[in-house]
């Protein structure tokens, strides 16, 4: 059924990444405009406060993804579909991506609001742990040999349940966070129209990373089955 | 409810299987403990000895001693199913995958709570913490740790059965999934460590890890199935 | 200098008191009255105060106190440094824009091999469906 449905959808597929792309890139200079142009420069921060719109749009990114690859880890143990796993491991790869940057920009935004390129900060440290589970996914993913897919898909699994318990986790511990600075909630509502803008972008550029990614997956997939049939034939050893 | 107590009932013979195994041999037991106390040891060399610090540091010594030798446990355990095959002849057994998840993860309980009656005196001897101030405290914080240990520990080192680097790959999986276990359960003992503690912090930190628990639990007992195919 | 003369001027006070030297009372009346600091000063002399060392503790502490403003003005001078400073905010979007560059053309070389042996295989297979 999946590659009945992947032969179909490819055309379509091949124009949709090029489409998200550009509209990605639109995206992002009118969201570069809005923050450096439109926005209000912020009272505390003044011009490092501009992280803060990237910054905080990859962050929901970073969890969009976690949740995705959790579900689909779910869909594919349930179902064994293929295709879920290969979305979940999609999401996984784009997940870990994505969380670099979170975890880069957030040390220039610490840098910036503290004076210290790492302090625990509680949704940095939230954005971390979650980043290593999914480093933790895509080792398995790697070496885990042919039951990989399974494992992984729980390890994702396990680490969306988790991320209640890292949230409460963090609020509770005793780290030295220093100023709550940057929530959507409690923005400035003049600010409000380039954060979600950027946030609109990234989602777009996260779908299209997402495609790409499967795209590969998929690939993968057709070269192992005729490396099979190969193999069977006898051209290759 | 004749089913579900069947389960349980299931799941006790297997859990009381793999502990008269152990119990006969006591290879996983005397191994972690040994490898528990060597831990401690080389934590009173690698630490400052000065009270304060060492105070401070206790909570970590044992939670970090339960991680390293319960995994060493955890794989040692799963490893006795692999060498011949018995895990296969289990999963033959007319017994739901549950019982034998819930088997396994109460052995694995009962084996990672031993770690931690050998780990903690040995602790409070060689760095003089004053540990069993509150040994309700304690023991209910190391309770529930270990119960959430057992749990995910069970679920990857059973899917990590057939896998060739498992021994790598097991920390690997575990320590992320499991960094909350550690951090409540060295927060509640850090408090006890006080010199005036305040015991709703660690109650706190106790109803946290009993919700981990649960929440995990629930969790396995659903997706064990799926997870475990042979 | 001013701290040489006030010794001085304490003997020469109580010894004009005690010559009742009137002009030079007078005139020390007067400078005392209208400058307190000076009246303070006198006073300590006249008590046995060492006002040498009071003069150095006093101006210790003026030191320590212009020390701690200049920190503090050091420190502020750093914050605003910190918060106008754009290279952060540079460094930042050049994280971003390298680490997605890097992923995409991870992801693009990696199609690229697919791509290429997908192709081989292809072939190798209808080379032999053929004969």
């Amino acid at each position: 059924m999946s590659s009945a449905s992947s032969a179909s959808s490819a055309p379509s597929r091949g124009l949709a990444v090029p489409i998200l792309c550009a509209v990605a890139a639109i995206g992002f200079v009118v969201s570069l405009w809005l923050a450096f142009v439109v926005a209000p420069p912020a009272l505390d921060l003044f011009f490092n406060q501009k992280i803060f719109y990237f910054h905080v749009a990859h962050a929901f990114m970073l969890f969009t993804a976690v949740g995705v690859a959790g579900v689909c880890g779910i869909l594919y143990l349930k179902t064994r579909k293929p295709h879920w796993d290969d979305i979940s491991s999609a999401a996984t790869e784009v997940a870990v991506a994505f969380g670099a940057v979170v975890l880069i920009t957030g040390s220039f935004w610490a840098r910036a609001a503290w004076d210290k390129w790492w302090n625990w900060e509680p949704r940095l440290t939230m954005s971390l742990l979650l980043w290593l589970v999914l480093v933790g996914c895509v080792l398995i993913r790697r070496f885990a040999g042919p039951s990989a897919d399974r494992i992984a898909a729980g390890m994702a699994l396990f680490g969306m349940v988790g991320v209640p318990f890292i949230y409460f986790m963090v609020g509770q511990d005793q780290h030295p966070n220093s100023g709550a600075n940057g929530v959507a909630a409690t923005l400035d509502p003049a600010m409000r129209g380039a954060f979600w803008c950027a946030v609109g972008t990234f989602l777009v550029w996260f779908v299209a990373l997402l495609l790409m990614r499967l795209g590969d997956t998929r690939a993968e997939r057709e070269v192992r089955e005729l490396r099979e049939r190969a193999l069977d034939l006898g051209v290759i050893e | 409810m004749p089913r579900s107590a069947g389960l349980f009932a299931q799941a006790w013979r297997i859990a009381s299987k793999d502990l008269r195994v152990e119990l006969r041999s006591r290879e996983i037991v005397y191994t972690m403990a040994f490898f528990a106390g060597l831990l401690v040891v080389i934590y009173s060399f690698a630490f400052p000895h000065d009270t304060r610090t060492i105070h401070a540091a206790v909570p970590g010594m044992l939670w970090v001693t339960i991680a390293f030798a319960g995994t060493i446990g955890l794989g040692r355990a799963f490893d006795r199913e692999r060498e011949n095959d018995t895990l296969r002849a289990l999963m033959l057994t007319p017994v739901p995958r549950l019982a034998i998840f819930l088997g396994k993860a109460f052995a694995i309980w009962i084996l990672v709570m031993a770690v931690a009656v050998v780990a903690t005196p040995l602790l409070a001897l060689f760095l003089d913490a004053p540990l069993f101030d509150y040994p309700l405290e304690l023991a209910g914080a190391l309770t529930a740790g270990a119960l959430g240990f057992a749990i995910i520990g069970s679920v990857f080192a059973a899917t990590l059965l057939k896998v060739r680097s498992r021994d790598v790959l097991l920390p690997v999986i575990l320590y992320p999934i499991l960094i909350p276990v550690f951090v409540a359960g060295t927060g509640s003992t850090a408090e006890l460590l006080k010199d005036v503690p305040d015991l709703h912090v660690t109650h706190v930190w106790i109803g946290f890890l009993g919700i981990y628990d649960a929440a995990f639990l629930v969790l396995s007992l659903w997706i064990f199935e799926s997870l475990v195919i042979e | 200098m001013r701290l040489l003369i006030l010794p001085v001027l304490a003997l020469v006070l109580c010894l004009g008191r005690a010559n009742a030297d009137t002009s030079i009372h007078d005139q020390c009346v007067d400078a005392v009255s209208k400058d307190p600091q000076l009246a303070r000063e006198v006073g300590d002399a006249a008590l046995g105060v060492d006002v040498a060392a009071k003069k150095r503790q006093q101006m210790d502490a003026e030191a320590g106190q212009r020390r701690a403003d200049q920190d503090a003005a050091q420190r502020e001078q750093t914050a605003r440094q910190i918060a106008l400073d754009d290279r952060q905010v540079i460094l930042a979007y050049a994280a971003m824009w390298v680490i997605a560059a890097l992923f995409v053309v991870f992801l693009w070389r990696k199609q690229q091999a697919l791509k290429a042996e997908i192709v081989g295989l292809r072939r190798e297979l209808e080379d032999v469906a053929k004969k």
